[in-house]
């Protein structure tokens, strides 16, 4: 497990001895100890999951590299320690936490999801982290905050793709507050019962399964809860193309995408992609009476 | 003579499949190889261009690979027919409805399609009886298409690239460029004063 393809790097290989021994006790929880196993729980999913090397290997994270393959060769130049994420805006008890407070703090459990890329493939992953609503509620939102704006790490000596001055950095992302406070939405610190890699953005990332990949940020240091509706990095490069919702919808196209179907990372021919990812009966209450086109 | 410069300009398109088969056996294509298949076939289709219009401007000094030029269009055709096969065939299921939406919303299929229906003619036309039926004159001046051809296909290109990673496709416009520079002074040469 820990040695496989020569281009995947293992956790010991992107992170110092400290982390390295830390994530022995990881893998201790993954033997059981600390994080209950997705098998039949709450969000329960009958689907294959997608090989780890491909889920490792074929991923979008300009931070790292514009190819499918750059983010997982440059991961060993990103070391995801020291980190803390901050959390403020709008709450009654902002606070800052380091990363390992925080992989103590909460109850981790293994949440298998469906992942969906605006690009019209996909991938089912299995992912260990807490839902991001435990940490809200300690933070205790007030009554202004109605949305959720995310931050990426700023750092080009970690993540040298930001040296690129074409992209307005650090990557920002956002959610409304009912969807930030829905209980499939997680903040994720490992997958396959391992630590993140770099490339998936480690140490600490957004999964929202009923929304294009892209509204998952990696790499988060802060969150911030606020009144407005935030700006978000694609949503103001190219504002026709990534709308601030983009929930998975098969029945609205992206101007360089059909979104009718997607590739199952693994398989030959494309199969149907279902709207809000499959998750419709999870989420859809919360956008009754929105119009889905215009909300794109 | 003119056989194997034609035969040996055929070899090289089994190159890059040859490279694709050694890739694919050895190390995989990766996470999602009927991308990398189709992208590498567009890849191939605009290379196989670039290297047929180098053909002219040695001329000068390797008269002998004139008749490499038309098996290298021939080469792009193949490799962006095959670009379009697969597209058809593993993206859109030969769902000729799905195709038609394609080609109006989204540009970049819009471009690619434009610029194959223009390599269609070219391919058709690149037989020495097409050259005779249709008159030297004329047929130069259809096969000067292919400066279009190349531009637009760049334009393909940097169209269905991530936000701002135009390198690649920039390149290969610079390069056309240059070839097509070349191709104005050679005429300068020919007709001075003009
Ligand atoms: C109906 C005609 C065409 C269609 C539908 C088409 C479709 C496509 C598609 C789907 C991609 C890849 C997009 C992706 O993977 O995200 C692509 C890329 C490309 N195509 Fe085409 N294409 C067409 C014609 C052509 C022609 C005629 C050429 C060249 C002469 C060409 C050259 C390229 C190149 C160079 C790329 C980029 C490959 C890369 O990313 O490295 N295409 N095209």
């Amino acid at each position: 497990m820990l040695i496989q393809n020569r281009r995947e790097l293992s956790a010991a290989d992107v992170t110092p001895k400290s982390l390295w021994l830390d994530r022995r006790r990881f893998l201790g929880m993954a033997a059981g100890v600390a994080f209950a196993p997705a098998a039949g729980g709450r969000f329960g999913l009958n689907e294959a999951q997608t090989a780890r090397k491909d889920a490792t290997s074929y991923n979008n994270f300009l931070e790292l590299g514009e190819s499918k393959e750059a983010p997982a060769e440059n991961a060993h130049r990103f070391n995801p320690r020291p980190w803390t994420v901050k959390l403020g805006g709008e709450t009654a008890k902002p606070l800052t936490q380091d990363i390992e407070a925080l992989l103590k703090a909460f109850a981790l459990e293994e949440r298998v999801y469906r992942l969906r890329c605006v690009e019209a493939w996909s991938m089912v992953i299995p992912w260990i982290g807490f839902p991001l609503a435990d940490l809200l509620k300690k933070a205790e939102p007030t009554s202004r905050a109605k949305f959720v704006e995310f931050v990426s790490l700023h750092d080009s000596a970690r993540l040298p793709g930001q040296r690129n001055p074409l992209y307005p950095w650090p990557y920002r992302e956002g959610l409304r507050i009912d969807e930030a406070m829905h209980p499939l939405t997680l903040l994720a610190v490992g997958m396959y019962g391992d630590l993140l890699p770099g490339q998936n953005g480690a140490p600490i990332r957004l999964v929202v399964p009923w929304k294009y990949g892209f509204k998952s940020i990696k790499s988060v240091v802060a969150i911030n809860l606020v009144e407005t509706q935030p700006k978000t990095t694609w949503g103001s490069m190219q504002p026709g193309e990534y709308g601030f919702y983009s929930n998975v919808n098969p029945a609205v196209d992206h101007p360089r995408w059909s979104q009718k179907k997607e590739r199952r990372i693994g398989e030959i021919l494309k199969r149907d992609t279902l709207p809000f990812n499959g998750y419709a009966e999870q989420v859809a209450q919360m956008y009754a009476g929105m119009d889905l086109r215009t909300n794109y | 003579m003119t056989v194997n410069v034609r035969k040996a300009a055929w070899l090289l398109g089994l190159v890059p499949l040859g490279w694709l088969a050694v890739k694919a056996g050895l190390w995989g294509l990766g996470a999602n190889p009927i991308e990398f298949i189709i992208r590498f076939l567009g890849d191939w289709a605009l290379r196989f261009l670039l290297l047929c219009l180098c053909v002219t401007p040695l001329l000068r000094w390797l008269p002998r690979l004139a008749p490499a030029r038309r098996t290298l269009g021939l080469l792009c055709f193949c490799f962006a027919a095959s670009h379009i096969l697969l597209y058809l065939g593993l993206e859109r299921f030969f769902d000729l409805e799905e195709l038609w939406k394609d080609i109006v919303k989204r540009r970049y299929i819009t471009v690619g399609m434009l610029v194959f229906l223009m390599l269609v003619p070219l391919a058709v036309t690149s037989t020495n009886r097409w050259v005779k039926r249709l008159g030297f004159p004329g047929w130069k001046k259809l096969h000067r298409l292919v400066w279009l051809i190349g531009f637009l296909a760049c334009l393909h290109f940097a169209m269905m690239v991530k936000f701002y990673a135009y390198a690649e496709p920039l390149f290969y416009a610079g390069f056309l460029l240059v070839l097509l520079g070349m191709r104005f002074r050679a005429k300068d040469r020919i007709m001075p004063g003009h």
